[in-house]
Order: structure tokens, then sequence, then C-alpha cells
């Protein structure tokens, strides 16, 4: 890694100060939620969660697993209804959120019932024993689907699947458009991902009946404000609701927020089980249910002069929020509602807002949180307005930068951007060698024939959330009602104790980033002792520690604002023993410097006193303090405190609320990127490989380059993997299909490539230390970026994030640098669904067809198909069976089978339907399976067509799965249903050919006449 | 651990091994390395009632060469073999196609054996034995038999042995040092499952070529008549556009054709080289 420092004031003089944390992670010290000890007698919780994506719920029977040794309880929506309430949403809507579903499910994993028993293991067999009946529901799969007039509306109260629509406008859009030289649009579809932490959820709850109070602790990150909706849930007041953050959590990224509904939960649990609860979720529960970043479709048009001058932007966005809008959803829209024109100094500007709900996980917080779907329409607008105006996409980014001297600068929609030099940037960035290197590697490889191109992203990274911006999807006069809602309040608390050392408390949740690590560095600069001598414990507990609604691990918060709040506790805390030592020396407390543990007077050299001697006699002698006339500024004496415990509120000034144009400044700090990378698309894979990459960040002051560094490149791999890797996969009936780290792609090192990291420094005038947020940076430039790049590799605008290999080849394929390989012979498969490219959006049922010669008679094997005693030898694995229906056109068998596929076992109850029944040539073979895995579902039509005394039997098969089995089988599950399906119809036809020596006439006519049909 | 309670039997013998499996016929399942079984529990895709441990067995550890073949015990670990084929040059396949089997750590505890039992249509060691031509020895209570690779691979995840049988050393046949090997294959990342791969082996007698992952067993296909390059990339377009290629939620069939025949060229060029 290769660090450029383009005038560089860097807080601390040893910039590589190591992370403190890896010490302790390293050998094993960490103390992740699992890893804490818990009461005796604590209880485990596993739940029963939908395998279905619509539904309602027709029947809960939890008896079996009631009875179940070690089970103590089993919580039902009854039980939540009773000690709870609907979660508080950020729109006035009907929809309510409860944390398990009510009578009907929404999306596939949502949770139904909690049991709660003596092990993990104990609870997930009674999972198994608790039954559920479902009438299905169509599914919405689509934004498009969901605002389509016949779609079914998941939530009837609110009368339709649109849950916001609001339009903003800010200057003179419509006369910009008229103006226009050129109206240049995109129209881009940001698909459904996450960024997974190593560590899963896990929550520990415990309820006490005598106060009515519940005390939790869970991984949790905050932001804070949801803990008053999680007390609000649980009819209490917040300090009923103790909330602890433990000492490490494995990652977070913004999805551990969507924690909260699960903190409720394990407290209900609790309460029902009379025990302390813990729960832990697996990886396959938190890929299909925790949550996910939204899907956003948008069609985003510009006004152009000639030049590529933009004037107004107008976007029309579509927001896929999943099946409930979630707080603090639609916060993923809002956050970047003041600087939607990114880095563009662009005056005009409307936007429209729709918020639709469909049969998909929740979304949430996500790294990047709206960067990365606003910038991928907007920075694919730039390429194409390059295009359209015969410039190159830096040139057209010089002439839309927001200037130099224009900073502090208002966006139009009311974003006061702090600091920043775009254009520095541009012209460091195009005199690196590393970018000189990636124009000349793509000269020679198109000298060669072969796909590379470049990309440039420039973003504008808020960091610091408003407490106010969720806000402005309201009204003006809904805002009004619900009073005001701003700032970004920060907390950290410096103490110290009579020994002279020094303890500092954050409430900043910390999920591996370093915080202990930089609170430590801050502090030892301020008070001249050693960093490694500072303690500093990030464990919240809301009822010992300072804190607030902003408080959290989000919005990358910490260098400005936390480490802010741990600068300004230091500078008291000096200023105050300050006083003290200057009454020592005879001198001002102004001439004081603290280094070295010790307090010199500056310009005598013997003149110095130890820190913790001045810090001991505020413990040990604070008459002889207050005498040397000691006391805060503000606070009048005798009552003066003069201890040395500081806590601070940091609340950030610039951050007002929503005003009534909807003018909002909805971060405190507004960082910049500049990336730009080079990509070739290998022919031969279609696989597009990442050559160059370089990052100019301006962050405003690093305190800590090599934390710094650390983050960007985080986000970057992340973003790696939601350019190319990763995206959360449904079926065309809403069945979820990546649950494992095989088939939910999240790159590994291997994946991510070399990155060159640039920094630039324009200190941020509004935070403490002039730092300003990094971490999410590259989530939201890198993932358009590569995308731009690969563009301009094939020649094609219409690039869909991942891309996907498979997706590239059709349009290798469709632009000529392919040459497609056409099947011979056309695959009924094929012919039937759309193509099997992935896609979230994709309908694609499974196909399954296949042929068997049976020496037998096509009238032999109609007769096995009606009869059940035969039929059980050919059904796989089948124990018992019963023909329900005995009507002529209508055939019911129920039987109880145990397929097995490789490892893979599972008992199924199994309905099978006959019906448009034409002997003896054909009819339709209908299948359902159930069990605790999933469902299975084939319809087919088989037909027989004699042939010399044999019979040619030929069936066609659509196949859906649910369930575990689509979740964690999805590669397999095509092959696996032919395998199935292939064992049924060869045991069919030994069946028929075994009953074939006798009696095969007269079983004919009989069955005949049984149908009404003359032989 | 969450998965459901089962018998656990860890037996020295293999007679003993054999004879708790057919105790527990249709409900017992063979532990070796457990990379696929252990995550099955644990995610309760099964709840089998006993488990059958070989480790602590004498004798399924080795690695031995015997009339031509290479002999794999049933609890040789994968990279067990890797190291052990360092040291010697006879089976250029295997020393091919390891390093693409899964990461390092799969490595070091999934056996040989257990690859070739699960029968995974993308599996590298399955695509070798096939291509070579190898078999696998199998035990139960009834004796010792063997089955050869074409006859053992006959579905998704599915082998032709019956439930009590224990594939106790897989035969892979050695290579004349003449021969030359070209193996390629695509994932969408490192370590992953195969997408599609493709396996040439040259020597004296022609050439065999196999594809991964593109059906639902490894596909094997003897081309004594092309010797040539130009002739065996030929003969991969064909099959590319005659065989029945699979799709799934990532590929669609156009692709993993196109891809048999980029990988083919790249294997040829390595048999070539």
């Amino acid at each position: 890694m290769e660090r450029h420092n383009l005038g560089v004031n860097t807080l601390t003089d040893t910039p590589q100060l190591a992370r403190r944390e890896d010490a302790y992670l390293l050998r094993g010290g960490g103390a992740f939620l699992d890893d804490l000890p818990v009461a005796a007698g604590t209880l485990h919780a596993a739940l029963v969660r939908s395998p279905v994506a619509h539904g309602r719920i027709v029947a809960l029977r939890t008896e079996r697993a009631e009875a179940l040794e070690g089970v103590a309880a089993v919580l039902t929506f009854d039980d939540v209804e009773r000690w709870s309430d609907p979660f508080i949403v950020s729109v006035k809507t009907a929809m309510q959120q409860w944390p398990l579903a009510s009578d009907r499910v929404r999306y596939v994993g949502e949770p139904i019932a909690v049991v709660v028993a003596r092990s993990r293991a104990v609870a997930e067999d009674a999972v198994e024993l608790i039954e559920v009946e479902f009438s299905p529901l169509p599914a919405v799969l689509t934004a498009e689907g969901a605002l389509a007039p016949e779609a079914p509306i998941l939530h009837e109260p609110v009368g339709s699947n649109c849950i916001v629509d609001r339009c903003h406008a800010y200057g003179p859009v419509e006369q910009a458009f008229a103006g226009a030289d050129h109206v240049v649009e995109v129209v881009a579809d940001y698909p459904r991902n996450s960024c997974t932490p190593i560590e899963c959820g896990g929550v520990i709850a415990s309820y006490k009946p005598y106060d009515d109070s519940y005390d939790v602790t869970s991984n949790f990150m905050g932001p804070y404000s949801l803990h008053l909706v999680m007390a609000a849930a649980l009819r209490v007041a917040g300090n009923r609701l103790r909330h602890r953050y433990p000492q490490d959590s494995g990652g977070s990224f913004g999805v551990k927020n969507a924690m909260f509904p699960y903190v409720v939960l394990m407290c209900l649990a609790a309460r029902k089980a009379g025990a302390t609860v813990k729960y832990v979720e697996d990886r396959l529960e938190h890929l299909v249910a925790a949550t996910s970043a939204t899907a956003r479709t948008t069609v985003l048009k510009a006004a152009v002069s000639a030049e590529g001058k933009i004037a107004a932007l107008d976007y029309d966005q579509i927001e896929d929020c999943g099946a409930y809008l979630r707080a603090p959803e639609p916060a993923t829209l809002y956050r970047m509602q003041s600087c939607m024109t990114g880095a563009y100094d662009i005056r005009a500007l409307r936007i429209r807002n729709r918020v639709v709900l469909l049969n998909k996980t929740p979304t949430g917080l996500v790294r990047g949180f709206g960067g990365a779907q606003v910038y991928y329409a907007l920075e694919r607008l730039m390429q194409k307005i390059a295009k359209a105006v015969g410039k190159t996409v830096p040139e057209v980014m010089a002439m839309n930068f927001v200037g130099r001297a224009a900073f502090p600068y208002r966006t139009a929609s009311g974003g006061l951007y702090d600091s920043g030099d775009y254009h520095g940037a541009l012209q460091a960035l195009e005199r690196s060698a590393q970018y000189q290197e990636i124009l000349e590697r793509q000269r020679r490889a198109r000298a060669e024939g072969r796909l590379y191109g470049i990309g440039y992203a420039a973003v504008v990274e808020p960091s610091i959330s408003n407490m106010g911006y969720v806000a402005t999807v309201l009204s003006p006069q809904q805002r009004q009602k619900s009073g005001p809602k701003n700032g970004a309040i920060a907390t950290a608390t410096v103490s110290v104790d009579p020994s002279g050392s020094v303890s500092v408390l954050i409430a900043s949740t910390p999920a591996g980033q370093g915080h202990l690590t930089v609170a430590a560095q801050v502090t030892a600069k301020v008070l001249g002792v050693r960093d490694h001598d500072i303690v500093v414990n990030a464990e919240l507990d809301t009822i010992k520690d300072a804190w607030s609604a902003a408080s959290g691990n989000y919005s990358s918060r910490f260098a400005g604002a936390v480490a802010g709040a741990v600068h300004v506790a230091s500078l008291r805390i000096r200023e105050r023993m300050a006083q003290y030592a200057a009454t020592l020396f005879g001198c001002e407390s102004g001439a004081l410097r603290f280094e070295d543990g010790f307090i010199f007077r500056e310009g005598h050299p013997d003149a110095r006193t130890a820190f913790a001697r001045v810090a001991g006699a505020f413990h040990w002698a604070p008459n002889t303090v207050a005498s040397a006339g000691v006391s805060a500024a503000d606070q009048p004496a005798p009552t003066a405190s003069f201890g040395l415990r500081e806590t601070v509120f940091l609340p950030f000034s610039t951050l007002a609320q929503t005003d009534a144009q909807d003018h909002i400044n909805a971060s405190a700090t507004y960082g910049f990127v500049l990336d730009v990378c080079g990509v070739e698309v290998d022919k031969a894979t279609c696989r597009p490989v990442i050559d160059r990459y370089v990052s100019l960040h301006d962050a405003g002051v690093i305190v800590n380059p090599l934390l710094a560094d650390g983050q960007v490149y985080g986000a970057f791999a992340q973003a790696v993997g939601a350019a190319l890797y990763e995206e959360f996969a449904y079926d065309g009936a809403g069945n979820f299909l990546n649950g494992t780290f095989a088939d939910y792609r999240v790159p590994t090192a291997t994946e991510v490539p070399a990155l060159h990291i640039m920094h630039q420094t324009s200190p941020s005038p509004f935070t403490p230390l002039g730092a300003k947020g990094i971490a999410e940076g590259n989530s939201m430039s890198t993932p358009v970026c590569i995308a731009n790049a690969i563009s301009d590799a094939i020649g094609v605008d219409d690039i869909q994030l991942p891309a996907f290999p498979s997706k590239l080849h059709a349009l290798l394929v469709s632009a000529g640098h392919v040459q497609a390989v056409p099947a011979r012979r056309q695959r009924w498969s094929d012919s039937v669904g759309p193509r099997a490219v992935a896609s979230a959006s994709s309908a694609r049922p499974m196909s399954t067809s296949g042929e068997v010669l049976v020496d037998a008679s096509p009238e032999e094997i109609f007769t096995v198909l009606m009869d059940e005693g035969r039929l059980k030898s050919v059904i796989p694995g089948c124990e018992r069976i019963v023909k329900r229906t005995p009507d002529a056109q209508h055939i019911v068998y129920e039987c109880r089978s145990v397929i097995r596929i490789g490892v893979v076992k599972a008992g199924f109850d199994v309905t099978l339907q006959l019906s448009d029944i034409q002997p003896p040539s054909q009819l339709t073979l209908s299948g359902t399976g159930s069990s605790s895995l999933g469902t299975l579902n084939g319809s087919g039509v088989v037909a027989l067509v004699s042939e010399n005394g044999k019979t040619r039997l030929n069936y066609r098969y659509e196949v859906a799965v649910s369930g575990k089995l689509a979740a964690v089988g999805s590669r397999l599950l095509e092959g696996s249903s032919r395998l199935v399906l292939g064992q049924f119809f060869k045991a069919l036809s030994r069946e028929a050919v075994a009953g074939n020596a006798a009696g095969a006439t007269t079983r004919w006519h009989r069955l005949l006449r049984w149908l009404g049909v003359s032989p | 651990m969450k998965s459901a309670a089962f018998d656990f039997y860890r037996p020295s013998t293999l007679t003993d091994a054999c004879k708790f499996l057919s105790d527990h016929q249709g409900d017992c399942r063979v532990l070796a390395g457990g990379q696929t079984l252990i995550p099955t529990l644990a995610m309760r895709m099964a709840s089998p009632g006993s488990l059958v441990d070989l480790s602590l067995i004498d004798g399924l550890q080795a690695i031995r060469y015997a009339n031509g073949e290479l002999i794999v015990g049933a609890m040789v670990r994968q990279s067990g073999l890797e190291r052990a084929l360092k040291h010697q040059a006879h089976q250029p396949v295997l020393s091919a196609v390891l390093p693409w089997v899964a990461h390092p750590p799969i490595r070091n505890r999934g056996t040989v054996c257990g690859s070739l039992a699960h029968a995974d249509p993308s599996a590298e060691l399955a695509l070798a034995l096939l291509t070579l031509e190898g078999r696998v020895l199998v035990q139960s209570t009834r004796g010792q038999r063997f089955v050869s690779a074409k006859d053992l691979f006959v579905g998704t995840l599915q082998t032709s042995l019956e439930p009590d049988e224990i594939i106790v050393q897989a035969h892979f046949p050695m290579l004349d040092s003449s021969a030359a090997v070209g193996f390629s294959e695509f994932g969408y990342r490192h370590g992953d499952f195969a997408v599609a791969s493709v396996l040439l082996v040259r020597d004296p007698r022609g050439v065999r070529l196999g594809f991964g992952g593109v059906d639902d067993v490894p596909l094997a296909f003897d081309m004594t008549d092309a010797f040539h390059p130009a002739a065996v990339k030929e003969r991969i377009l064909e099959l590319a556009r005659d065989l029945d290629v699979r799709s799934d939620p990532n590929t669609s069939s156009e692709f993993r054709r196109h891809l048999l025949c980029s990988l083919g060229d790249q294997a040829i060029a390595q048999a070539w080289a």
C-alpha cells in the first residue's frame, strides 16, 4: 500500500500508531457477545421463520414443541400483542411492524415464533415440531410489480404498496430543462446487497417483573435514537430498558442496526420464559432475513449545455424497502438529500421519491447508506454527458465541480459542504504516475484488441448524520407537529483518577474500527501522557454511561464527532489542571505545556511537575485546589465542581432541522473521493478484471493514517463485492436463493486488487479536530467507477450490477465481442422461462425434462398411476400413501416420503395430484411436498407414446423449491430435481414392466370403466 | 452445536465400521473429513440417527503405488495427497486439480474419498478419477468390490453405492511419463465450486477429455481419433454445442458453453505446451 500525503497535516507525531485492539484480538482476548458470561439458568432461543415469501398463517400449532423435554416456552404473536406495541415508523402510515409476523408473513425468513429451551439444539428440535399452515398469496418482487394497479397489497390498511410518494423541487428546474442543449438520461437499477459482518447478531435479555424492566446485552450498534423505538415497543420508559454493548463486535457496517427487532423479541421471550434468554443469529438467518441495502430504480435526467455544463438534475427514485418500512427507513433515500448534486455546482434540482413495499427482507443501514444508489445513477450520467458533448469525463467533471472558493458551499437542497478542493484533487490525480499508467495500459490493451476500459467517479461523502434528516420525508405540516429534530450529539467522558491515570469512555459502539486506539491517541496528545497508559472503554451501558440519541457507530461519525468530543473533554480536563498547576509556578495557565507525563512552564526548563501529582491533588487535597482558586469558569464557588471527570455532549450547530422548503443539511461534514480505475473484460471468461485502481480522498485532517487507510481498504473491498460479486437473489416466487457464503459471494483477499490511495487535506471548520468521515467513500464511489470502466471497455451503456460474468457474456455476445456457442438442440427448459441469467428480479422457474423407454404398454403405465398400492413402490422413499379423492378427473394421493439428495435427507408430506387425465396418452401429474427444510412443488405433463409394443414416456416439469432447500442448495437444485423425477419415472417404468406379465388388459378395462371412458 | 442429537461411533476396524453401518442402515452417515456433512448437520439439512467416524481406523491414511495405480486410503486428506504428490511426478492430473479443490483449510480436513462419495458435479477429484478411468474399492459386510468411476457417478450428489458401503480406497491410474495434462477451471471466486472445468490427458493411447460442472455428473470422452490440438478444439466445440449444458441461478447454459470452449483452449495450450 502506498500513500501520498498532499500537504497533510496529521494530528499526531506518530502517524502509524498501531491499533491497541490488535494485541488482544489476535491473542484471543476478544469479548464478543457469544463469549460473555451469562447468568446461571440462561436459556437459548431459536426461531421459527417463514419459508414462503407471502402468505396467510392459517394455523400455528405449538403443542408438540411445548411438550418437548427441555423446552421452557414458545413465544407467539399473541404474547407479542399482549406485551408490546408495533414499532414506531418514520412516516405516518397504517402499516404495522411487530417483531413476529401477525396473521400474515411477508418475506422469507420472517420470524413467526420463538422457542426457548435449555440449549440451542433442543430449541432447534422444537422448532421442527412446530407446524405452520399457510394459505399462499402471490408474491410481489419488483418495484414495478409493486406499483402495478393489480398488484397484491402487502399491508391492506395502507391501501397501496407505495408507502411514500414525495416530490422536492429546488431552484428553477423547468427553466433549466427548457433552455438545455442536451437532455441526458440514465436509468440505473441498484441491486440488493449487504455488508456481512463476520460476527452475526446476538442478544442476551432478561425481564424483571418486580419493576417491569428489561436488561439487555446485544451488539445492536445504534443509532441510539432506536433505543426509544425499542422501549416504546416494550411499553416501558427508556430507563427501564437497560441496554449494554459488549467490548467487541465483529463488524457491523450498518447492518447491526437491524438487530433492534430481535432485542425486543428476546425481551419478550425472556418475559415469557421467566429466565434470561440468549439468542445468537446464525449465518443462514443473517443472510436470509437480517437486512439488505435498498434496491433502487432511478431515472435521472440532466439539463446540459452544449459545452457540458449541467444546469439541472431531475431524479425519479423508486426505493424497494422490503416487506416493512423498518426504522430508520426511508433514511437510505434521505441521508443523501443534501448532496444529490454530488460534487457539482448545480442550482436546480428536482427529486421524486417513491418507497415501495414488497415481499423481500426489510432494508436498512448498509455501509455507504444511500450513497452507492445515488452515485450509481449520477456518475453513470456523467460518463454519458461526456459522450454526449464530446469531451472526456475529467473535462466534464472539472467544468461542473464546486469551486475551491465556494466553501462552505450551500447546495441547492440545503447541504452545507464544509470544505474541499475538488479541482485540486483532479489535478493531483491527473498528474499522478498511477493515472498516467492507466491511460498507457489502456492504449496498449486496445492496440492488442483487448477490452480495457477506464472508469471515473467523483463523490461527496457525507458523514455525521443530522438526527433530523429523515423528517424531510414528512410534509412541512407533519414536521411542525412532530417537533424539532436536529444536531448529531456525540458524547465522551475523560477522567483522571487519584493515581493520575487517565480513562476515556465513549458511546461509539465500535465494531473493529480501532476507536480505542484513536481515543487514547487524542487524549494522550492533549494531556501529554503516553497513549498506552490511557484506558479506553466503549462498553456502552445506557444506565451508567453518557449517551444520547445520536450515539452509535454509523455515518462515519467517529473521527469527526466522537474523537472530537474526546478532544474537547480532554481540553477541559487540561484547562482545569492547568489552572491549579499555574498557581504552583506563579504563571498564567496558558504558559504551561503538558508533555511526557509532566506539566512544564514554557521557557523555564526546570519548572515542571508530574502530571500525576497535579491530578492527585484534585482527589487527595481538594481544599488546597479550591483555595488556589480553581473553579470551572461557568460555575460559582462554593458549589463549583472541580473533579477530574468531564463529559462532553457535542451538538454540531450547522445541523438544523428541515425547513419549510425541504432544505436540509443532513450531515455535518462532506468529504470528497475521486476514483479512477482500469478494468479489462476478459473475453475468454467474461470476467471483469480490475487492473489498476486509484482512490483519492479528502477527509479533512486524518487523525490516524493507518486506520484511515484501513477504512478505505475495507470499504473498497465491500464495494468490489457490490460491483462484481454480491447480490441477494430471489426466484420468481420470492424464495431466497443465497443463504450461505458459497452462494452469496463475498470477495476474498484473492478477488480484491491492490488499491493506490492518495490523500488531500481540507480541514473541516465544523469539527473539533478538522476531521471528516472516510469509511464510506468507496462504498459510494467504487461500484459506479467499476461500472463506468466496464461500460467503457465493452462499449455498452446498460451495465447491471453486480457485473456477473454470465451477464457480461450476454452483453459481449450482443456487442459482437464474443461469438456465441449456440446449442445444436434447443433445450426445452431454455424455451420456457427467461434466460437463466442471475438477477434478483429474474423470475425463472426451474425446468427439467426427461424421457424413458418403457417395456410396457401406455395402458399399463396408466394403471400403475391409478393404483395406490403400486404407486407406493414408485414414489422415492414412500413410507405410506392414501388415495384421498376418488374423483375421476382429479385423483389425489397423500403420502409420506423420505427424500435424500446426497447428504441431505428429509421427510416430506407429499400431495400428488393427477389431473387433465387423457388415457392412455397424457396426464398432468403435480406434486407438493412440505418438510422442515421447505417445500417442493412440481407440475408437469406426462406424455405416453406407444412404440413397437413399448412406450416412450416423456415428462416436462417446472419445479419450485422454497425454504432452506432453496437458500442453501440453489446451485444444485436443478440437478437434484432432475434426479428425483428421474428416480420416480424409472421406478414407474420398472413397476409397469413388472405388472405387464399378467392381467394388464383386465386392469386397463377396469380402469377405463372407473374413469367413465368406454373401451 | 445446533445439530440434532445423534449417536457417535468411532470404531478401530473397518469391519466394525461396516457392521455398524449395516446395523443402522438408512439412518447412519459415514464421517471422514466432514467438510460437507458437518455443515449439513449444523444447518439441519440432515439429521441422521448416528455417525460412524473413520478417523481411528488403521490403514486408511495410506497413499501407495501398486500395479500402475496410485491408491489413496479413505482418510487421506486432500492436502495430504497434495503434499505427497510434490515429491513425485507420475500423477500430473492430481497435481493439477488439487490446488483447485476449495481452500487450504478445507483441504486440510476434507478427504479424497469423501469428495468422491459426495459426487458433486463440479468436484475436481471426481472429474480426475473419471477422466483417468479410475475406480474405487468399496467395502460392506458383504465384502469388498471395485466400482469403476464411470459406474460410480449417477446424478447430482448421487453415487451408485449401496447405503451400507464405504469407499475405502480410490485408485487413480498412473500415467506414462510422456503424458501431458491440461486443466483449466472457472469459478466465480478463488476456491469456489467450478462453474465449468476442462481436463485433458494426452498420452500415447490418445486424448481423454473431461468436463466438470456442466452436467449432473462429471463427463469424460475418449478421443483416440483426435491427436491434433485443432481436432481437440473442434471436438470440444461440438460437445459444447451438443451437450445438455445445465444452468443455475448465476450461470446461463450459453455462458457455460462459451466457458467450455475457452477453458478448452487453455487446457489444450497446456497439454501441447
